[in-house]
């Protein structure tokens, strides 16, 4: 800095104590292992008394084991089963899902469509990553990726296909792009050769990628 | 913010899913990222800052390192950066523990008494 008198010497911009900013720190230890990155910022808030390191393998645990698309097949499921149900569910879904003991983070406003034989809908987050976690579960890795928030909007045929989802052309297809009030699930369609199964069974043929809509849920004791 | 994020409609990213992928993969791929996800739920939870702070912070990371960096490495950015600019921790703290970590054993367990 010509002409201009510092008490240091740095060329960078200072933070309030003359620490480095922010963007600068990022950059400085860009190249450190994730691994420590990630350590390092737990232990040091853990020491400010600002994280419990406990509470945090608890919260992980309740998400990775307890919360999954296993809620959202059951939601799916009792809507296939009980009509005023499924009425309820497309009507107001945050209560619907409620019902069966389903609400939190991220799921405070959801919405559920119905996929039927002559409109399939399908989720996505062009812009991040806006998921229903309390019937889905953490996001897949496809689904928060820029192949998938950049084509499926524009080509989501293509998208279906790659998923092995064949539709008829007559078919219109609708995307559904979540954002971080509303959460989209999808009712799949129930397959044929279902009548007359428990709730339970029918659960078993819902997979978590027919409640985003790539896939249909799966065919009694056969392939999708 | 207008930025790469913001992709729908882009052309020319590719392929969606591995081949042989059969609807199932963990929801983690390694212990960091199980962590990073911790981090970023106690955080949020403990009042720290809001959807929309961690949302900005992350569209404000640079458009070569959005592009490449893994989805819980961008979590990292997002909330390493708003603990700094809110003030919560100094860059030179940070910078101290890492390197604490780093001439351990990487565990950090010789920094704590």
């Amino acid at each position: 800095m010509p002409g201009h008198h510092h008490p240091h010497d740095h060329d960078h911009d200072h933070g309030p104590d003359g620490d480095i900013s922010a963007e600068e720190m990022l950059t400085s230890i860009d190249a450190v292992d994730i691994g420590v990155r990630v350590k390092a910022l737990e232990e040091l808030l853990a020491r400010k008394g600002l994280i419990d390191p406990q509470a945090l393998d608890a919260v992980v645990d309740y998400y990775e084991h307890k919360v999954g698309p296993r809620n959202g097949a059951r939601v799916v499921a009792r809507a296939w089963a009980d009509p005023a149900y499924k009425q309820r569910l497309l009507t107001d879904a945050t209560a619907a899902i409620a019902e069966l003991g389903f609400s939190g983070a991220q799921g405070e406003h959801m919405v559920v469509i119905e996929n039927t034989d002559s409109v399939h809908n399908l989720v996505v987050c062009t812009l991040c990553s806006c998921y229903p976690w309390p019937v889905l579960g953490l996001p897949p890795v496809w689904y928060k990726s820029m192949p998938y928030r950049s084509r499926v909007v524009r080509d989501p045929r293509s998208v279906l296909e790659e998923f092995g989802t064949f539709l008829p052309e007559t078919t219109e297809i609708r995307v559904w792009d979540s954002n971080s009030e509303i959460r989209y699930m999808i009712l799949p369609r129930r397959p044929p050769g279902t009548e007359g199964l428990s709730e339970d069974a029918l659960a078993a043929l819902v997979t978590r990628d027919s409640m985003i809509g790539v896939s249909e849920a799966l065919t009694p004791g056969g392939a999708a | 913010m207008n930025s790469v994020h913001d992709c729908g409609g882009d052309d020319g990213f590719g392929r969606i899913i591995p081949d042989g992928y059969d609807g199932t993969e963990p929801v983690f791929k390694s212990e960091w990222e199980r962590r990073m996800c911790a981090l970023f739920m106690a955080t949020i939870v403990g009042g720290l800052f809001t959807d929309e702070d961690f949302r900005q912070s992350r569209e404000r990371l640079e458009p070569s390192r959005y592009l490449t960096r893994s989805y819980y490495e961008q979590w990292w950015f997002a909330v390493a950066r708003l603990m700094v600019e809110k003030g919560v921790i100094s860059p030179a703290e940070y910078r101290a523990e890492i390197a604490r970590m780093d001439a351990g054993t990487g565990t950090g367990a010789e920094a704590r008494s």
